[in-house]
Order: structure tokens, then C-alpha cells, then sequence
């Protein structure tokens, strides 16, 4: 699938890039350089870090779940057509990319919150695990509806309209046609709505609130813990970091096998 | 790449020369000050100006602790207005304050949103409250929060801190919290109970109170040392503490 491409002078590009690389990697060299083997272990050892790291575990698989189960049907219709509904539609989708996350949470208050639109007639999910999934699906669904619009209108329709012509269901040529050539792409959404979701800060702290072992995530562990240990904090990032670093790299470890 | 180097060094040229012209004219003072302040430091600044016409004050406005990082980190600050004696002692410590003044109170109390779910009135409803928020222990009005409850005994603190739904990073993000409803109480500063006309303050029994004390510090590193110290001066003035008072602090102790 892979077309290989011959760059024009590569080692031109490479030093054009290499601001930008920089930019990118040096804070991150800073945070590991900047923890000791020794700050790591205390961090490991504070009380609220297995909490935190188990509830952001939870909580952002669970949001990617929810994303991918109900964010899918809304990509392939917004891949199907390109009529003004459905480019209005894909900029709504859009906003929660473009807000502060904090702003976004409020948000949340104001429809699930006890006084809120919804939440005002019960079961108000404000301050509980709950409050933090749905802060995490609606910051980081955008990032994989996107990409997988993306993916699905790359998609030969052709090929569907053929399979449909042999006597496949509407279902079967998505699930046997559709699904399989894009789910590169689709995996590549997906890992990136659940980093966005592990790394969720501001929703949750204004819609989930702030409780160790019920609502508090690794983030909010690490800001609090900013506050009063600097090394534990960086120790506790350190973790997070090589996290997301591992389950980012194995999700394209398995995209590359798919596409080859 | 030769063009680009040129223009960061003439951008740089340009941003000294500016720097340098401005500074003795209008000197900026940076003030890093407790969010709590921030009902009440226009107020204190505007008292200033009529002294200084010419000056200009920027706030820096996050918790004490925030703060405290923020200079600890080189942060240009001029003068530190603090929350607790603590961040300022370290920061004497380590040779990046001098001059500690104390210039203010504040009184911890019951704070509850005027539109309540669950009528607070006193200490003891706290643990009828279906939600709490509370500062975490971090932050001083956290950590004041928590003598409080600590006072009237380990049984009550316990069901106190069930009734707690979230451990806010600043006081006033739990008031936020309150005014929308989501909360039905919290313990927090009198002033800021004040500067929202939708929350009601109920003073605590003497045997329970904490109250902040607040200090001001010149950042050693600060190029303007005399109006870093002219404004901490001014915060003791009688004037300022005419001001304060009337924002819901307590005088100078």
C-alpha cells in the first residue's frame, strides 16, 4: 500500500525540520532529564498515584469505547455527503477543539450539572467517574470523528456499490469493504482521542471535580502534586509520558502490520 | 537562514531598545499577588495612582503556592503578596525576598450559594450537605479550611470530608462552584464570600476560626526596589486599611 516517495534532497528537509523537532522533543528530554531513578520511585509511592493511574486507565478506555461506538456513525455520514448540513455538521464538531477545555466543562455543568439543562430533572453526573468519562469523550471525540471521516472518505465508493450490486446488505459491504480499508486510519483517530483523553485536565477538574480515587486522574494528580513535591509531579508526568509513548507506539506498531 | 538571524536580532534591538527607553520614564511594577486580592487590589492601586500618577501596576493573580513556584522559577516579579507567612519565609530562605510586612486578615467562614439546595447555617449542617467542595490542602484557604474541621474533632472531620466532592486548587474556583449551583457549601474567605453579590458568608464560633494573615515581600531581584517599597508601604497606609476593611479584610494584625 505504502507508495514510496522520493524526497528531493532529504538532508535539506531534515535541517528545515529540525526547529520544529527540537521545539517539540526538548521539553520532553528536559522532563526525563530532569527526574532522578530515585524521584520516580517516590513518586510511585505516593498515595494517590496507583488511584489516579487506575481511574485514568479506566476512564479514558471507557471514553475511547463510548467514542468509537457512537463517534463512527457519525464519521461515515459525514463521509457520505457533502452537502451544507453535513459541512455545518463537521464544523460543530469542530468547536470543542477549538475551546478552552475549561470552558468546556463548564459547558458540561450547565447541561448535567444539579441546576443544568438536563441534570436539573435528576441523575446529575457532575463530580462522579461518570462526569469525568463524559468530560474526556467530549474533548477528544472530535479528534477521532475527524479522522475518521477522513478515512472513510478515502474509501473507493465504487467498491461499495459493487458489493451492494452482489447482493451484499448495507451492513456486510461496510463491515467486509469499508471498515477493513480504513482502519488504519481509524486507529490512528482512535489513539489519538484516547491520548487526548488521558491527558483530559481542564473539563474535568470543572465538571469532575477534584477527588482522589473517584475523580481524580493522573493529571489532576500531577497538578496538585505540583504544588507541594515539584520532583514527585515530574516523576508522576515521566509516567504518564512513557504511557501514552507506549500505547501510541504499539497502536501503530498494529496499523503498520493491518496495512502491509 | 542568514535573513532570519538578522531578523531576530533587529526584533531583539528593537524589544531592548524599547525596554530601555520605558523603564526609567514609566517604571512597570509587577506585583505577584494571591488571588484572594484580587476583589480588592484595583482598589489599593487606584489609592496608589492618585501618589504616583505616572506608575504603572500589573497583577499577577494565582494561588500563594503557584506563585511562590513562579518566582522560584526567576518570574519577573517586583513585590510578592502572599496568602500565609510560609512562601515568603522560603523564599527569604533562599535569598529571593526580603522585607516581609504583614498587612492584612482575612476570616475563614461557612460560605453557601444564596439559591441553596440544603440550608447550612451553622458548622455542624456541613455534614447534612449532599455536596462540599474544600480547597486541597495545598492552598493556604485549603489548608485553613482543614483546622477548621480538625478543631471540632477526628469524628466530625470524617463526616465532614464524606460529604467532599472535589478538592479545589483555588478558593475561588470552589466559589464558582458554589454560585453554579453544584455545590451547597464551602469554607473560605470572608472577602470573597463579599465580592459575590450570590453567596452568603456565615462568620464561624471563636473556638473554630482561622484566619489568613497576608504578607508582602520585595523580590530581590526586582530593578525598581524603591517602588516595590513605596507600594508596600502604601499597603499599611491608613487608607489602604480603610480599604481593605471595607472589602471584607481584617486590618494589619
Amino acid at each position: 500500500m505504502t507508495t514510496s516517495r522520493v524526497p528531493s534532497k532529504p538532508l535539506r528537509w531534515l535541517l528545515f525540520s529540525l526547529p520544529m523537532i527540537l521545539l517539540l522533543m526538548l521539553p520532553m528530554v528536559a522532563l526525563i532529564t530532569g527526574a532522578s531513578w530515585a524521584d520516580l520511585q517516590a513518586g510511585l509511592r505516593r498515595p494517590t498515584f496507583h488511584a489516579a493511574l487506575q481511574l485514568s486507565l479506566t476512564t479514558s478506555l471507557g471514553s475511547l469505547f463510548l467514542i468509537i461506538v457512537l463517534g463512527s456513525p457519525l464519521a461515515w455520514w459525514l463521509a457520505q455527503g457533502r452537502q451544507k448540513g453535513h459541512r455545518l455538521v463537521e464544523l460543530l464538531v469542530n468547536l470543542p477543539i477549538v475551546l478552552p477545555p475549561a470552558v468546556m466543562g463548564l459547558a458540561l455543568l450547565q447541561t448535567y450539572g444539579r441546576q443544568g439543562l438536563i441534570g436539573a430533572f435528576g441523575l446529575p453526573i457532575s463530580f462522579s467517574s461518570w462526569g469525568v468519562v463524559m468530560a474526556q469523550v467530549v474533548v477528544s471525540a472530535p479528534f477521532y470523528i475527524l479522522a475518521a471521516a477522513a478515512a472513510f472518505r478515502s474509501v473507493d465508493m465504487d467498491l461499495i456499490v459493487v458489493a451492494r450490486s452482489l447482493g451484499a446488505s448495507p451492513s456486510k459491504a461496510f463491515l467486509k469493504i469499508a471498515l477493513p480499508l480504513s482502519l488504519p486510519g481509524l486507529i490512528a483517530g482512535a489513539a489519538l482521542a484516547w491520548a487526548r483523553a488521558l491527558g483530559e485536565f481542564g473539563a474535568t477538574l470543572l465538571f469532575a471535580g477534584n477527588l482522589p480515587g473517584r475523580t481524580q486522574t493522573m493529571p489532576l494528580a500531577i497538578y496538585q502534586a505540583l504544588e507541594t513535591d515539584l520532583r514527585t509531579a515530574m516523576a508522576l508526568a515521566l509516567v504518564l509520558t512513557l504511557l501514552c509513548f507506549g500505547m501510541l507506539f504499539l497502536l501503530r506498531w498494529t496499523s503498520g502490520r493491518l496495512q502491509s | 537562514m542568514k535573513s532570519f538571524v538578522s531578523a531576530v536580532v533587529c526584533a531583539g534591538t528593537i524589544l531592548n531598545a524599547c525596554a530601555c527607553s520605558s523603564q526609567p520614564t514609566d517604571p512597570i511594577l509587577a506585583i505577584y499577588a494571591a488571588s484572594s486580592l484580587a476583589s480588592v487590589a484595583d482598589a489599593l492601586t487606584e489609592d496608589f495612582r492618585q501618589l504616583e500618577p505616572n506608575l504603572k501596576v500589573e497583577f499577577n493573580y494565582a494561588g500563594s503556592q503557584t506563585l511562590w513556584r513562579q518566582i522560584e522559577h526567576g518570574a519577573p516579579a517586583d513585590l510578592f503578596l502572599s496568602a500565609d507567612p510560609e512562601h515568603l519565609t522560603a523564599l527569604k530562605r533562599q535569598g529571593l525576598a526580603r522585607e516581609l510586612v504583614t498587612f492584612a486578615q482575612n476570616d475563614l467562614g461557612i460560605i453557601t450559594p444564596k439559591r441553596a439546595h440544603k440550608v447550612i447555617q451553622k458548622l455542624d449542617d456541613l455534614v447534612d450537605a449532599d455536596r462540599l467542595v474544600f480547597g486541597t490542602p495545598e492552598v493556604p484557604v485549603g489548608r485553613h479550611a482543614r483546622a477548621v474541621i480538625a478543631s471540632q474533632g477526628a469524628t466530625f472531620q470524617k463526616m465532614v470530608f464524606d460529604r467532599v466532592v472535589s478538592w479545589e486548587p483555588s478558593a475561588r474556583l470552589a466559589l464558582s462552584k458554589l454560585s453554579l449551583g453544584e455545590a451547597d457549601a464551602t469554607l473560605g474567605y470572608r472577602s470573597d464570600a463579599l465580592s459575590r453579590i450570590d453567596l452568603d458568608f456565615i462568620e464561624l464560633p471563636t473556638e473554630a476560626l482561622q484566619t489568613a494573615t497576608y504578607w508582602s515581600g520585595i523580590i530581590t531581584g526586582t530593578q525598581i526596589p524603591n517602588v516595590a517599597k513605596r507600594f508596600q508601604n502604601h499597603l499599611t497606609s491608613s487608607k489602604s486599611q480603610q480599604t481593605l476593611r471595607r472589602h471584607g479584610f481584617g486590618g494589619k494584625p
